[in-house]
């Protein structure tokens, strides 16, 4: 048995509330240092980002302006860079130009180009993301290249960053995307096509063509994204993919499009779906029906209540189901 | 000249948007989020038109909107927004929005759209 003396006990109490009080002390240094580092940043930001604003607001070239802006350097000078960036973002026009034009004279994008190709994915991932946000013509490889990185992180934000890029050549590489390990999210593909489809017919173009791709998840992510460009022009072409694309997601993909840019030539299609074996077909072909103007698609909707479908009778208007199910 | 309330959770776009009003001729008093707005106008009765940010933390653009019109207000209301889906319009207008302008925006234009709304008072 061990014999306890008090002395001994003492120096252990000692040692353990030493520790404790080291521990603390070590905390409230790292709390301390973190704080006046956030405080200093918030500074230097505070003191940027007026300067900062009133150049993307001021179309005369203001010396005392300029100078400061573009002689900025060090911790300032991140944070003039950091400010420019969060406005880009923000401005389109003469405004953004303007910044951008800034940017590229304090050799932000230089700098941005070197840490692309950093060893730590997150300031790769970091790089990209600003260089996409810059959207200069000269770094559509370098971004799209990145879309291969070896992190799932930089691929990530490559593709959101293809976005500033809309041509033909880009949405094939964020398409590619689907055909590959699947670590970046379907939905961030999808929101990329949709920048690119917006901002040019060339992007339009080449989604449109990834209607008769030969791999599912690609026709199913550009007729997603054809609805989400609610181009009603595209509904012709969704409703023929619904009819013959014999894969259940690209079917649901095309009814969900559907549901937004649906017109009267439509209804064929849509009615056909709501005979699908797939209950999610159904059912979203029937919403894009009732979506459509009531005066054209009274006979469809008449039709689907009469074959009393137990999935897609509850979604039907009270008026329109059978009696005895209202 | 008018006197707008700018709404906004990010310190830039604040920065930006006021200093472009203010240019206009216009005074502007801003404040970071919905809940702050709701209660400066609960103060003051001579705000003529609110710029104000969709997306904010706690309560959003929409949620200011709704709260302002469910206790009587007309105060015109500019939303700035970065969604520009239909869904996203559609619901700000049923909440109560006078007018959209989606980010990113031409400052020109925003400046433009504000003496347009209160132009029509």
């Amino acid at each position: 048995m061990i014999s306890l003396e008090p002395g001994l006990v003492l120096t252990a109490l000692m040692a353990l509330w030493a520790a404790i009080a080291l521990v603390l002390f070590a905390l409230g240094i790292v709390h301390a240092v973190r704080a006046a580092r956030e405080r200093r940043h918030e500074d230097l930001a505070s003191r940027a980002r007026p300067l900062v604003i009133r150049f993307a607001l001021t179309e005369d070239e203001d010396p005392a302006l300029m100078t400061p802006l573009r002689e900025a350097r060090g911790p300032f000078g991140d944070q003039v860079d950091e400010r420019l960036l969060a406005v880009l973002e923000t401005l389109r026009g003469e405004a953004r130009g303007r910044v951008a034009a800034l940017l590229v004279e304090r050799g932000h994008p230089t700098r941005l180009r070197r840490l692309a190709g950093a060893r730590r994915s997150m300031t790769r991932a970091s790089a990209i993301r600003r260089l996409g946000q810059l959207a200069l013509p000269m770094d559509e490889d370098l971004v799209l290249a990145a879309t291969s990185d070896r992190s799932p992180v930089v691929r990530t934000v490559a593709v959101r960053a293809a976005a500033s890029y809309p041509s033909a050549r880009a949405v094939v590489t964020v398409l590619d995307q689907l055909r590959g390990r699947g670590e970046v999210p379907s939905l961030v593909v999808t929101t990329s096509l949709i920048g690119q489809g917006t901002a040019s017919s060339a992007a339009l173009g080449a989604i449109r063509a990834g209607l008769d791709d030969p791999l599912a998840q690609v026709r199913a992510a550009c007729a997603q994204t054809l609805g989400e460009l609610t181009s009603a022009s595209d509904a012709d072409r969704l409703a023929l993919l619904l009819r013959r694309d014999p894969t259940p997601s690209v079917q649901f993909a095309a009814a969900h499009a559907l549901a937004r840019v649906g017109r009267a030539s439509s209804i064929p299609a849509l009615l056909e779906g709501t005979r699908s074996p797939w209950g999610p077909v159904r059912t979203h072909c029937l919403l894009a029906l009732l979506a459509l103007p009531r005066d054209v698609t009274a006979s469809a909707i008449t039709e689907v209540a009469r074959r009393g479908d137990a999935l897609l009778t509850p979604l039907l208007p009270p008026s329109d189901r059978p009696a005895g199910s209202r | 000249m008018a006197n707008i309330l700018v709404v906004d959770d990010d310190p830039d776009i604040v920065e930006l948007v006021s200093l472009k009003l203010r240019s206009s001729g216009h005074e502007v008093t801003a404040v970071g989020s919905g809940e702050a707005a709701l209660d400066t106008l609960a103060t003051r009765t001579d705000v003529d038109l609110a710029v104000v940010d969709h997306m904010m933390p706690g309560m959003t653009g929409v949620d200011l909107v709704r709260a302002l019109r469910a206790g009587g207000s007309t105060l015109k209301v500019l939303m700035l927004t970065a969604r520009s889906q239909e869904r996203d319009l559609e619901n700000g207008f049923t909440a109560g929005v006078d007018d959209y302008m989606t980010k990113p925006f031409s400052p020109r234009e925003l400046a433009a759209r504000v003496t347009s709304m209160l132009s029509r008072r």
